[in-house]
């Protein structure tokens, strides 16, 4: 996928969008009344993010009780059991887009059957048949603005030890990590998949002595930035954004980020699939979407939704047209091909 | 104390243990003879432990000073004493042989390989454990492991040795039999010996002298028939061997002899309180010197009660006497010197007032 | 009473095997079981189930699991090394204490135990940052000009593993270094060993066994961790728990994940087999040093001998600094003070953080608040969680002490061939990683509708514990004297009276602190929780992880601040009640 071709969509999620929002009056069966869902979503700010957004909305158009419970970071294992052991502790589930390929390899997702009118403005990577996608984060590169004698550009300051002098922290993870690398190394991010690896881990060997601190937690990079840990480090929009919040002088370069998307899924064979469909299209709306930006730094995936989100708002999230156009789709097919032995050699090559 | 008298193998002056408001030992003072076997004898808390510590160096005393050969030992450290202590549980190493529990002390003091070797098998055989030699502690019987922790004593030659109730945890025929063990050993090796026990059969025994203790002090010291015939005190008196015990207030005293008023009468006795200013005494005559029948002249003293109870002992019987006053006398009757009295009948009983003693 | 109960009566009689058989029967379902049921995976092939030993090539093939074992091994030995030479002279100092004051210290050495180490690892990422707490110290005092690297290293990863692992060696060396007799060092001396010689011939070897049972604890339980290494580790520390979670969260690949899971299975077991080779499994749980000397003959005893004797000589300058009376016990507090510093030190952190002002993990805080608490009260997603945590742990350590309790009675009085075995299966929840036992638990609960459920978490908790239950019970049992039951019954009672009357009082210290034991590890438990929870009966663990994944923010401190004081209050009441 190329750059214009992002853009190309998502301005035209944008034009088809107005006429969208005709379709949103959804249902008004109260039937459902005493009918509940419980709906698995990443914890902690998101658990109140996603209520205002989309819990509370939707119990008030349809009377169904939603339960929203944490799951765990990476919930594959526990999908598969749901699903081959029959025990549907969850309904709905947010699924990363390399999840929901693991997923839908073993046939565990059920189709979700989406109404293209009512996901027309939603960009197209974030729609798929039993996936929808309803934020994006994005793996970018953040700073230390007081410490950092200059502004770096792009992730060439990463590797860039006069220019930018300081302490260097990477994410234990070759996902993110190895195209960051062949970016710094002038890879145009259009022409990154499928990754030259060899390159990808030769450049990285140029500063693997210099990297400082690992990071494995989305929390930790939050607090290795915050505390003046690390001065530059490559992790997740919204856990810098979180230091940004707590008064750190930390700042983020877009430029060269690479976004994905997290959304709903729904556990094959669900008895209650048709409520779980119900809410997921619920979901698509621009303005439900616009709700939870004001508590998290994500992208709305439904583009229109920044018709509702102030720009100063706007500027932090990964899918505002600023922002976007920087950035490009990290590939997950290429890493669910690759990710088990990519994953071997890059643990092969942090200890060699 | 004089300076000839810290010739003596050890010598204590005026050694006491507080702690705190409690006092474990009152300030002591005696002096034991080289090759001498003194038996320290009391009931449990009387204080002899804490003395035997602190000759051992194992506690601190309070106060007071400690000789050993002339020299002041009061504070040197326990393991440059070069006693021997043997516990009462024997605290032998459970990690290593008999053997080398044995050659341990032998190694602290740095004895040649071969030496070793030899002294240790030479004490083991005197100890009848050669065969054991390789076995662990917890192999061995209680009269075997004793013997253990008596061969690690002795096998160092020790000046001194200690021991702390070592057969209190025998049974009696093996205690009676370990009783001559260590009297043979004491004599084969001619050390001196400071042994501390409870049991007063035990002390006649084996001892050269006997301290009587209680209460954190000494009552009294000395060979053991002097205490058996000339207790100092009414605990002494008690402690060792039996007593019948006429208590009252004491009436008149001279050098040697001193009259007692009691429920029972007015009786003479020598005088041998050792504190001689108390007027509470009592009156003291051993069963095998009391007698029936009445007084038969001047020199003897009498009591007459009834005869509650006959106990046939088999060398004689023992006759058991309540005065008047509720007190029980108990005395040896040989069947064969006169008719024996019922259960229930008033009888006389006598003594010779040189037999009686007074005390305090 | 009727033929047939007397009959079964008399069976329970002739063998006491059978008072295992509840801890067994829950062990073969919920852990055997699934166990067996996960190691199936590693030599099948997932989609035809036909036997096949391709994942188990794999690993000849891909040396970096081999080089992740060898980093594995080194610091599960570094950090069981450290934790028994750096917990010996603690447990030396509380052993040498009354009871009484034993006890409220062993409390502060237990206090890190009871802190989920999620808080503690956070609390040493502020402690030895590049920026942390240690670093500003020294570089004010101008002891050092550049701060010290001393995290994101194997120094950070040694120091949080052993900060985690020293209770747990110094509790397991207590008991038998209680049981030394003290006698045997005053007769030592009496017999003119100085004070090192003392020691090292006497008192040290005695203490052997409940160094290496504290050495095999720490080493394996420290062959499971993950997450000290992931956050206070840097490109070099990567142990084989790591790539399991890896393999199941992120790749999916149960049977690699199975196959990886049997190797680190095998070399817990090898472990155990070399421990038991020199000093006998039962030792594990045993207060009686001397029992467990083994009569080793011949050239090892010998070296062992020739090392203690060289030990003495070379500590043999340092005797002059201590008391010159027999017992040792008037040595010095210093070291003991700074080892409990070490042990409470990021609690240090923890509680400032508790009561800060700021929104973020800044330290020192700027001021003083009490939001987070309010915070905390104010939650229900926290309070349900702490509620439901206290009634799990509460459950499992009714369900944990009463089955490892009588399966360690049953052991004691057996003399069956199947001692050993039995022996081996209640110690074998403790041997096996717990990711490898939370993922096949997880498999089996899910398709008998036992996950999300209260049930299924008291479970899964019972299994960790009862190992920790059944060893400390069958501590007490070792010195418990059995002539006590026969005299109990020459008087007139039944089975169940002596239980009652005679053994559970005797052994009421015993028995509390397996309760606690179990407690604990419930409290703290977050795989189990993570797998079996399913998110709607989160524990207080798991509610901290998905903070801690998710947002870091003092509400985690407030939360541990909180968990302690009620914890300590409990630990305490305990304490009266053992009395």
């Amino acid at each position: 996928m190329t750059k214009d071709g992002i853009l190309e969509m998502s301005r035209r999620g944008l034009l088809i969008g107005g006429a969208a929002v005709l379709a949103t009056p959804m249902l008004a069966r109260r039937s459902w009344a005493s009918q509940s869902l419980v709906v698995a979503d990443p914890g902690g700010p998101f658990t109140e993010g996603y209520r205002r957004a989309f819990y509370e909305p939707f119990t008030a158009e349809t009377g169904i009780t939603i339960n929203g419970v944490a799951r765990d970071a990476e919930p594959t294992a526990q999908f598969k059991s749901i699903v081959e052991t029959k025990s549907y502790i969850w309904d709905v589930c947010t699924l990363t887009l390399s999840a929901r390929l693991i997923l839908e390899e073993e046939d565990l997702l059920e189709p979700l059957n989406l109404d293209p009118a009512k996901v027309a403005d939603v960009m197209p990577e974030a729609v798929h048949p039993n996936m929808l996608g309803v934020d994006v984060y994005s793996a970018v590169l953040a700073y230390n603005a007081d410490t950092l004698p200059e502004a770096p550009e792009g992730w060439a300051a990463m590797w860039d030890l006069e220019r930018f002098p300081g302490r260097r922290c990477l994410r234990r993870n070759p996902i993110d990590t190895l195209e960051i690398a062949l970016m710094a190394d002038g890879v145009a991010p259009a022409d990154l998949y499928p990754l030259d690896v060899d390159r990808a881990f030769r450049k990285l060997d140029e500063i693997k002595d210099h990297i400082d601190v690992w990071w494995t937690g989305g929390a930790q990079s939050t607090q290795l930035l915050e505390s003046g840990e690390v001065d530059l480090i490559a992790g997740w929009n919204a856990r810098f954004q979180a230091a940004v919040d707590n008064g750190a002088p930390v700042k983020i370069v877009w430029n060269g980020g690479l976004y994905s998307i997290e959304g709903w899924g729904i556990p094959k064979g669900n008895p209650k699939a048709d409520l779980a469909r119900e809410f997921v299209a619920f979901c698509a709306q621009a303005e439900m979407q616009a709700k939870y930006t004001e508590d998290l730094a994500y992208g709305p995936t439904n583009l229109r939704a920044y018709d509702f989100i102030p720009p100063e708002r706007a500027a932090i999230l990964p899918t505002a047209p600023q922002n976007l156009a920087v950035m490009s789709l990290a590939s997950e097919p290429y890493w669910k091909e690759h990710r088990a032995e990519l994953t071997e050699r890059f643990n092969a090559w942090l200890l060699g | 104390m004089t300076a000839a008298s810290r010739q003596n193998k050890l010598v204590l002056e005026g050694l006491s243990k507080r702690y705190g408001a409690f006092t474990a030992l009152e300030p002591t003072s005696l002096s034991v003879d080289d090759g001498e076997f003194l038996t320290l004898l009391g009931p449990s808390g009387s204080g002899k432990t804490t003395l035997l510590q602190m000759i051992s160096g194992l506690t601190e005393p309070s106060e007071g000073k400690l000789w050993v050969d002339g020299e002041d030992w009061t504070f040197r450290p326990v393991n440059q004493r070069g006693m021997g202590l043997v516990f009462q549980h024997y605290a032998l190493f459970p990690h290593m042989t008999v053997a080398e529990n044995v050659a341990f002390p032998l190694q602290m003091r740095k004895l040649p390989q071969a030496e070793l070797r030899s002294r240790v098998d030479e004490t083991l055989k005197k100890v009848q454990l050669d065969a054991f030699a390789h076995r662990f502690p917890k192999e061995l019987s209680g009269g075997q492991q004793q013997r253990v922790a008596l061969a690690r004593c002795f096998v160092f030659r020790p000046r001194l040795i200690l021991m702390d109730e070592p057969l209190g945890a025998l049974d009696k025929a093996l205690r009676e039999n370990m009783q001559m063990e260590i009297r043979r050993l004491h004599k084969e090796y001619g050390t001196t010996v400071v042994y501390v026990t409870h049991d007063q059969e035990e002390a006649l025994v084996m001892s050269d002298r006997i301290c009587v203790m209680n209460h954190a002090k000494v009552e009294q010291l000395g060979a053991p028939h002097r205490i058996y015939a000339d207790p100092e005190t009414l605990f002494a008196a008690t402690f060792i061997g039996h007593s019948n015990v006429l208590t009252g207030k004491r009436l008149s005293m001279d050098d040697r002899t001193a009259v007692i008023r009691t429920p029972s009468g007015d009786f003479r006795g020598a005088y041998t309180a050792r504190d001689r200013g108390t007027e509470k005494v009592a009156l003291i005559v051993r069963p095998e010197q009391m007698r029936l029948g009445p007084p038969p002249d001047g020199e003897y003293d009498g009591v007459t009660g009834r005869l509650n109870d006959l106990v046939y002992v088999g060398a004689d019987t023992r006759l058991l006497v309540s005065l008047p006053d509720s007190t029980e006398i108990m005395l040896r009757h040989d069947p064969a010197t006169g008719a024996m009295p019922a259960i229930g009948d008033q009888v006389a009983v006598h003594w010779a007032k040189s037999a009686a003693r007074i005390v305090s | 009473m009727s033929s047939a109960p007397s009959l079964v009566l008399s069976r329970f009689r002739s063998n006491p095997l059978w008072l295992a058989l509840p801890a067994v029967l829950l062990l073969a379902a919920f852990f055997l079981f699934p166990m067996g049921r996960l190691f199936l995976l590693g030599v099948q092939d997932p989609q035809t189930g036909a036997l096949t030993a391709e994942h188990y090539l794999r690993l000849t093939e891909a040396p970096v699991y081999w080089r992740i074992l060898g980093i594995t091994f080194r610091i599960a030995i570094l950090t069981a090394l450290f934790s028994v030479i750096l917990g010996y002279p603690l447990a030396l100092w509380l052993s040498r204490m009354d009871s009484r004051k034993q006890s409220l210290l062993a409390l502060l050495v237990l206090l890190p135990f009871w802190t989920s180490y999620l808080v503690k690892t956070f609390a040493w990422m502020i402690l030895l940052g590049h920026r942390g707490v240690l670093n500003t110290l020294f570089v004010e005092a101008g002891l050092i000009e550049r701060p010290l690297g001393l995290m994101y290293n194997e120094l950070g990863v040694i120091i949080g593993m052993v900060h985690a692992m020293m209770p747990l060696a110094v509790l397991t060396m207590l008991p038998v270094m209680n049981g030394i007799d003290r006698r045997l060092t005053l007769a030592a001396g009496t017999m003119g060993a100085s004070r090192s010689q003392r020691f090292w011939l006497v008192y040290f070897p005695l203490s052997v066994p409940g160094a290496a049972a504290a050495g095999l604890l720490t080493f394996i339980t420290s062959l499971g961790f993950f997450i000290v290494p992931a956050f206070l580790g840097g490109s070099g520390q990567t142990m084989l728990a790591q790539t399991i979670i890896t393999q199941v969260q992120e790749l999916v690949n149960w049977s690699f994940a199975a196959v990886l899971a049997s190797l680190m299975v095998v070399a817990a077991l090898i472990s155990i087999w070399i421990y038991n080779r020199f000093f006998g499994l039962s030792t594990i749980s045993g207060g009686s040093s001397s029992d467990g000397v083994r009569a080793s003959s011949g050239i090892l005893r010998r070296l062992g001998r020739r090392f203690l004797e060289f030990m003495a000589w070379i500590s043999s300058p340092f005797d002059r600094f201590g008391s010159s009376i027999g017992n040792d016990d008037r040595g010095s507090a210093i070291y003991p003070v700074l080892a409990l510093i070490f042990l409470i030190a990021p609690m240090l952190v923890v509680f400032p953080l508790a009561f800060t002002s700021a929104s973020s993990l800044q330290f020192p805080p700027p001021g003083f608040s009490l939001r987070w608490f309010e915070q905390y009260v104010n939650s229900p997603v926290w309070i349900s969680a702490t509620i439901r945590s206290f009634g799990v742990a509460l459950a499992t350590a009714f369900c944990a002490t009463v089955l490892g309790g009588l399966a360690a009675l049953g052991l004691a009085r057996s003399r069956s061939r199947w001692n050993g075995p039995l022996f081996a299966l209640m110690l074998a929840p403790m041997v096996v990683p717990r990711i490898v036992i939370a993922v096949g638990l997880f498999y089996l609960m899910a398709q008998i509708g036992l996950v999300a459920t209260n049930t299924g978490l008291v479970i899964g908790h019972t299994l960790l514990a009862i190992p920790y239950c059944f060893i400390t019970i069958g501590a007490v049992l070792k010195s418990y004297d059995w002539r006590l039951n026969q005299a109990a019954e020459t008087l007139g009672a039944g089975r169940l009276t002596i239980l009652r009357r005679i053994t559970l009082p005797l052994l009421r210290g015993g028995v509390i602190a397996a309760g606690l034991f179990a407690f604990v590890t419930s409290f703290d438990e977050l795989t189990i929780a993570i797998f079996i929870s399913g998110g709607l009966r989160t524990t207080l663990p798991k509610q901290m992880w998905d903070d801690m994944f998710l947002q870091l923010n003092p509400t985690l401190a407030a939360v541990s601040v909180v968990v302690l004081v009620i914890v300590t209050a409990i630990l305490l009441a305990a304490q009266k009640l053992q009395k």
